[in-house]
């Protein structure tokens, strides 16, 4: 994207983005390429970490259950998150701050009581259930704990600010002209919604995507409670290495084959981009 | 015990340099060390309730009879441990960890040697290895509620445990292939002094025949008694100190089995290269005397090891001690388990997985 | 526009929308509700039991806990300054992402965004080692600087997000105008996106507030986060005073949220 506003300065790029630059390699990076030398068994060179990991079923279901239970966290996320971003960015400023404490609120909340908040409400006896057993007239006791279900919904309650934060903030940004011409010209809402609302609040709704599915495939303490035996993520694996096996070696293969997929599909949605423009 | 001192020094050496940058931490290295020597004893145990009891029934006497100071850090790490003892910069001091841990960090040599000339050697059920000192026994077996089951119709060993067809309901197990595997061959009828080393292809047999009535394969120690307080669960493989101090909370209805148990045992160790080696000796040998056992055992609920302290404990708390006389009950085998728990666990969670 | 000045299938999207956002700040809700039930001893906490009688028991240990309270002071103190920190790089950093062309841009980006893709315990121990060698280990400067990078990948999304909804073109306008290319910073650029700004900074916030498997790497005794403590806590048993801290945590917010919402000027509808 070429605006007119995009200049070559290199010394304006320098010094605008060397400080961020500065703190991530000195910070981040270098924790990283220590990380990197361990999972290839630093001094002692070898690929056993790597051998291991792509030999074994274990890793390959877990993977496969990351990104399964990751990409229903994200989409139900979303979902949830985005009708409360366009209802905040309908308020007044001042309740409008007053809204975003209810959104906060699950922030708050440390994650271990919250899972048992979450067994009183889904449990056998749970709220939902006692409810149901109530309107049908008969003993309900509907599965909704210790599933894939479950930990969707558990790890949603977590993630929701994080889409809602950016889509609301590219929301605001949207000239509200856009809409009252659209409004005053006849349009149906559902098209002013459709054609100025939605593309114009989408790189909010990337952003948001993007951040929640990464923050998921980190996740371990929501499956780990919430979970049945099928939810077993690679965050799990990481922790059973680094904690209870102490197999370093192996938990840093695992977060650079992460890395890896990650890059991999950050680039591919680049060149994705790249190919439509073009 | 110079030698250990001096093995301790050459590992921190060598992994100074794979540090790499050791030229430049160097200056702050050596103050920070100047300034730990001074300092206080540094005790890792667990928190809440558990640190409450260690803390009245050993920490504070420790320090009024000694004088020395000790901090209290929640939660026992052995990756922190393993962190400390790499980066040479070892700040902790007592690790107080279950089996598991303790035999593990054993394995990877992060124990200092014990000095046991102050132990009540006689007077212990357990002896101490070279680097570990028992410190309680914890006993795991079958909790139930006695409202929804009274009259003893609840499974009372590991046999019934997996008997479902005689004991219908749901179960939870451990999601860990230690005491899970033990619990499978004890309830395939297989001797409790006979289980090591484990049969393991029968164990994964007999687990196979029970993984349909286990709704929660548990992480959370503290799930398995929410499991059946919830109503989530009709048994439950929990603790006996942990179903005591639920049912002493007043308001649940829950009880445990002692007609079969699984023991195993929780440690104290000393790190590496601990700063304060000789006052954490000093600790450890204090923590196994048998009045500082009673007391703290009054109120952890475990059977203390030393045998001296059960003649000490209130009548409250004998009824909770698991009998560790070889009978019925099993003693988990740490030291098998060091050998041969990474390649296990592996396969326990593929199998779940399937 | 008021509800009366719309015509009805206004009105019912409206409707429909507020109605859905209504189930989810339930949702939401829900749990912190059950959780704050527990803290005041209305609802039995987990292996607490029966006990229904309303009591602030648990207020008074928690409160009267110098551990604990000063676990509080730790927390907000890191937050607030890694906030500020990663603010005084994310924004010029997204300025210069989204204004400048330059070579490799793609790759610095990603590079920015590193702290997302890897699993924190991973960077955890990294870092660990890192601090150890820099004696940074068990210190607020440690934490301050772990936790700004952790939050900065956040704070570049959402501004991304609010910078790339501004027209260049008003920029360009102040260039051709005259103003150098630090004016049109301060004064075209920032007031635009000052949405973007708050909203990032009270995730960085949060989410720094609330971080604890880097702090429980390289926090120490003295150094010890709410989160932290709250972690070790409930790794032998779930204690009540973590269901007191999420609800004080949640009043302390209500109450900030709602004296920022009184003392800030009440202007057009771009501030939070």
């Amino acid at each position: 994207m070429t605006t007119p506003a995009m200049t070559r300065d290199r010394t304006g790029a320098l010094c605008t983005i060397g400080p961020a630059a500065v703190f991530m390699v000195g910070i981040v990076g270098i924790p990283l390429l220590y990380i990197f030398y361990v999972s290839f068994n630093g001094l002692h060179f070898s690929f056993y970490a790597y051998v291991t990991l792509l030999s074994s079923r274990l890793f390959f279901q877990s993977l496969w259950s990351t990104f399964e239970t990751s990409i229903l966290a994200t989409v139900l996320s979303v979902l949830l998150g985005y009708p409360v971003a366009i209802h905040l960015a309908r308020q007044s400023p001042r309740r409008r701050a007053l809204m975003m404490i209810l959104v906060l609120m699950p922030f708050w909340t440390s994650i271990l009581v919250k899972s048992y908040a979450f067994t009183i409400i889904l449990g056998r006896r749970g709220l939902i259930n006692s409810a149901l057993s109530y309107l049908v007239g008969h003993k309900v006791a509907l599965p909704l704990l210790f599933n894939k279900f479950a930990v969707v919904i558990g790890m949603a309650n977590y993630l929701v600010p994080f889409v809602i934060f950016p889509v609301l903030a590219s929301l605001l940004a949207i000239d509200p002209a856009l809409g009252r011409a659209a409004t005053l010209m006849g349009a149906h809402p559902l098209r002013v919604f459709r054609q100025i609302t939605l593309p114009l609040s989408l790189p909010g709704v990337i952003a948001g995507a993007s951040s929640t599915f990464i923050i998921s495939l980190g996740f371990f303490v929501v499956p780990a409670l919430l979970g049945g035996r099928h939810d077993v993520m690679l965050a799990n694996l990481v922790d059973f290495y680094t904690r209870e096996t102490l197999d370093w070696s192996a938990a840093a293969a695992i977060g650079m084959c992460l890395l890896a997929i990650i890059g991999l599909c950050g680039v591919m949605a680049a060149t994705l981009r790249k190919v439509r423009r073009a | 015990m110079s030698h250990s001192r001096a093995v301790s020094h050459k590992v921190r050496r060598r992994n100074f340099c794979l540090g790499g940058a050791s030229a430049l931490a160097a200056p702050f290295i050596s103050r920070r060390s100047l300034a730990r020597s001074g300092g206080e004893l540094v005790f890792v145990s667990w928190g809440g309730s558990y640190h409450n009891a260690v803390r009245k029934g050993l920490v504070e006497p420790f320090m009024a009879e000694t004088g020395i100071h000790v901090t209290m850090v929640d939660t026992p790490d052995l990756a922190k441990v393993k962190a400390q003892i790499l980066s040479g910069n070892v700040e902790w001091d007592i690790f107080d960890s279950p089996g598991p841990l303790a035999a593990t960090g054993s394995r990877e040599g992060y124990w200092e040697a014990l000095d046991t000339t102050h132990f009540p050697l006689s007077e212990l059920s357990v002896q101490p290895t070279h680097d570990l000192a028992p410190f309680c026994l914890t006993a795991g077996g079958i909790a139930y509620d006695p409202r929804e089951f009274p009259d003893g119709r609840h499974p009372r060993t590991f046999a019934e445990y997996f008997d479902t067809k005689r004991f219908p309901g749901l179960r939870t197990l451990r999601n860990r292939v230690s005491e899970t595997l033990e619990v499978a061959l004890l309830a395939d009828g297989v001797a409790p002094d006979q289980l090591y080393p484990l049969d393991v292809e029968r164990g994964f047999r007999m687990l196979d025949t029970i993984k349909p009535s286990i709704i929660k394969w548990v992480e959370a120690t503290t799930q398995t008694i929410t499991m059946l307080e919830a109503g989530e669960a009709d048994f439950s493989y929990s603790y006996a100190s942990r179903v005591q101090a639920a049912q002493a909370s007043g308001g649940v209805s829950i009880d445990f089995s002692f007609a079969q148990t699984l023991n195993f045992l929780e440690y104290l160790s000393i790190l590496k290269g601990a700063p304060h080696r000789d006052e954490a000796m000093q600790f450890v040998a204090f923590a196994l005397r048998a009045d500082r056992q009673a007391a703290t055992m009054d109120m952890l609920v475990n059977r203390p090891v030393n045998e001296k302290a059960m003649g000490m404990l209130s009548e409250r708390v004998q009824r909770w001690m698991p009998d560790i006389n070889p009978g019925r009950n099993a003693l988990v085998n740490d030291a098998w388990w060091a050998q041969n728990y990474s390649g296990l666990e592996r396969r326990f969670k593929e199998w779940t997985l399937s | 526009m008021n509800l009366d000045s719309m015509d009805r299938p206004a009105r019912r999207t409206r409707y429909f929308t507020t109605g859905l956002a209504c189930v989810v700040y339930g949702f939401l809700l829900v749990p912190s509700i059950i959780v704050m039930l527990i803290s005041f001893g209305l609802i039995a906490g987990p292996g607490q039991g029966g006990g229904t009688n309303p009591t602030l028991r648990l207020y008074a240990e928690f409160l009267s806990s110098p551990a604990w309270m000063q676990s509080v002071w730790h927390s907000v103190f890191i937050a607030f300054s890694a906030t500020i920190l990663s603010l005084g790089i994310g924004i010029p950093a997204t300025y210069g992402l989204e204004r400048f062309a330059f070579p490799g841009k793609n790759l610095i980006r990603g590079m920015l965004m590193t702290p997302l893709a890897v699993p924190t315990i991973i960077i955890s121990l990294g870092i660990y080692f890192y601090f150890s060698t820099l004696g940074l280990i068990n210190s607020f400067a440690g934490l301050v600087l772990a936790h700004t990078v952790y939050v900065t990948p956040y704070v570049i999304m959402t501004l991304t997000a609010g910078i790339r909804k501004i027209d260049p073109r008003l920029e360009f306008a102040a260039q051709l105008m005259g103003a150098g290319r630090q004016r049109v910073f301060w004064c075209v650029m920032l007031p635009q996106i000052r949405p973007s700004i708050i909203a990032s900074g009270l995730f960085a916030l949060l989410m720094s507030f609330d971080e604890v498997v880097i702090a429980w790497f390289i926090s120490g005794v003295q150094t010890e986060t709410l989160p932290v403590r709250m972690y070790s806590s409930i790794q032998w048993e779930i204690s009540p005073l973590i269901a007191v801290a999420s609800t004080l945590l949640s009043a302390v917010s209500f109450l900030a949220c709602l004296v920022a919402s009184r003392v800030r000027p009440v202007e057009g509808g771009d501030s939070f």
